[in-house]
């Protein structure tokens, strides 16, 4: 504590020489004056003293007639001398301090988590439809009431929080993915579905849970043929149909049917050949609006990479100042033919592609022909895969 | 006779002389015995009672003084202070004074000798 007291007030080292030292050193004693860290060498004495201290000093050192002489200073008072004295440093710092207290009564940014199926930018259009933008004050903000909007605004949404964390809005949603699903199925519900076929094929395996089957094993079905009815009816006791009970069509039928597929890969191509020139323009952004440093040099083609860096104060409050870099490096187009390696490389990477479609979708391939064709610097795929694909109950269905 | 008349006055004026300086003696010094007693019974320390130094060392690095008066002298290899019963004189090497006020002073350094002088 003390030593804290001391640096605020600023303290000196000084030395003093001469044949009363120890007279210097009782009257300063008597007289209040505080010294400490005192070394003795070589007939001299130094110690250290506080700033407000020092001017007292100058009648003993008169009386005693000792040399004093100041070696180092220490402390706030010293730290910032020139610039403490400076007005316009002042008043720099006292309009910075102002601006940083003034800002962070306004809201600066909008985080959103956890929307997949709803986009940041429908969230943004919403809170504006609300009167809620960036730059507005923060404690206008009704939280709750906007939750209770936003729930209203969009069914899927199942859970809402939005809170305040500084100077930003945070958005927690947590969505219904099925939803879609439901509503759906609720539009059909007194209707009924059947399962129809996608494709030109045989049945492989067929497994009803809901609904008439209208094929069997081994049939060779159209596109479009019903595979499993969705109206089930309801018999009288001499065999006639009374009535009919309508379900939406629910089974897995496995068909194996033929997929062609086609397609052409150029031998040349536009290149993209950087020629080593570059040029950087830097820019200041305030508020969406851009200042741009430009240097000399225009580049027919180029690429651009933006670098931008906002200055955030203590994590909490993010400044609407965005500073920036953007890169030129200039290119030529050059036509290029892929050599033999490349060539093959490209057309595996087709018919890889082609295949991974296959599996993503869930369809097992029995069987594959693949004829690869050049004419004309293009080379044609041609390929043929006979695949088995399970229909599930809710695809192709048909009211 | 006349001699033992003169032997006679003169011990008498010798006596009233001594009784005179007795009751000065008691006069200016009969409250500081009268201290000591007190202090005695009391059994009140001597630097409170009478003011005298104290001195504590630790170890041969640091010495803590109170009660001194002044500083007589002070060098890199000996300090010597002023009491109100005697004076004491420290001498080591590299003293410095850590910090002192009108009653107490620590110094560090390395003590080598202490002496205690008689105040003239």
């Amino acid at each position: 504590m003390t030593g804290l007291f001391r640096f605020l007030k600023g303290c000196l080292r000084i030395r003093f020489s001469g044949d009363s030292g120890e007279r210097l050193l009782n009257l300063c004693a008597i007289r209040g004056i505080e010294l400490w860290d005192l070394i003795c060498r070589d007939g001299m004495v130094y110690a250290w003293i506080r700033v407000d201290d020092f001017r007292k000093l100058r009648p003993i050192v008169r009386k005693t007639r000792v040399k004093v002489a100041v070696l180092e200073k220490d402390g706030l008072p010293f730290l910032f001398p020139r610039i403490m004295r400076q007005w316009s440093f002042l008043l720099g710092a006292l309009l910075a301090l102002v601006f940083w207290i003034a800002s962070s009564f306004f809201l600066w940014e909008i985080n959103c988590n956890g929307n997949v199926q709803i986009t940041k930018d429908q969230l943004l259009s919403f809170l504006k439809t609300h009167g809620i933008e960036i730059g507005d004050p923060i404690a206008e903000l009704d939280l709750s009431w906007l939750e209770r909007e936003l729930r209203k605004e969009f069914p899927q949404i199942i859970w809402t929080s939005m809170k305040r964390d500084g100077t930003r809005l945070i958005i927690d949603v947590k969505e219904n993915d099925l939803v879609e699903r439901e509503t759906q199925m609720n539009s059909t519900e007194k209707v009924g579905t059947n399962l129809v076929s996608s494709y030109d094929g045989k049945v492989v395996s067929l497994i009803v849970r809901e609904g008439v089957p209208k094929v069997k094993i081994g049939d060779t079905v159209t596109e479009g043929q019903v595979l499993v009815e969705g109206a089930i009816p309801i018999l009288a006791d001499d065999g006639s149909i009374r009535d009919y009970v309508f379900v939406n069509a629910d089974a897995d039928v496995c068909l194996e049917h033929l997929i062609k597929y086609t397609d052409s890969v150029e031998l040349t191509h536009l290149e993209k050949k950087y020629t080593g020139r570059e040029r950087k323009d830097y820019f200041v952004s305030f508020f969406g609006q851009r200042l741009m440093l430009k240097f000399q040099g225009i580049f027919h083609k180029e690429t651009e990479i933006m670098e931008t860096w906002s200055p955030a104060v203590f994590e909490k409050l993010e400044i609407p100042i965005i500073l920036g870099r953007i890169r030129h490096d200039e290119y030529l187009l050059v036509m290029e033919k892929y050599g033999k390696e490349e060539e093959e490389a490209l057309i595996s990477e087709k018919i890889m592609e082609i295949l991974e479609t296959f599996v993503e979708k869930g369809v097992q391939i029995v069987g594959k022909d693949v004829k690869i064709d050049t004419k004309d610097g293009v080379v044609y795929v041609y390929g043929e895969f006979v695949v088995q694909e399970t229909l599930h109950g809710n695809t192709g269905t048909e009211e | 006779m006349g001699l033992d008349s003169d032997q006679g006055h003169s011990d008498k004026r010798s006596l009233e002389r001594c009784q005179r300086k007795n009751r000065r003696a008691m006069k200016h010094g009969g409250n500081a015995y009268e201290r000591d007693f007190l202090a005695d019974r009391l059994r009140i320390p001597d630097e409170i009672a009478k003011g005298t130094m104290r001195l504590t060392f630790t170890g041969n690095g640091l010495a803590y003084v109170e009660n001194y008066e002044r500083i007589l002298e002070y060098s890199e290899h000996g300090i010597r202070l002023l009491g109100k019963k005697g004076k004491i004189r420290l001498a080591g090497e590299k003293l410095r004074i850590e910090y002192y006020t009108c009653d107490d002073m620590m110094i560090k350094g390395i003590f080598r000798e202490f002496y205690w002088e008689e105040r003239d």
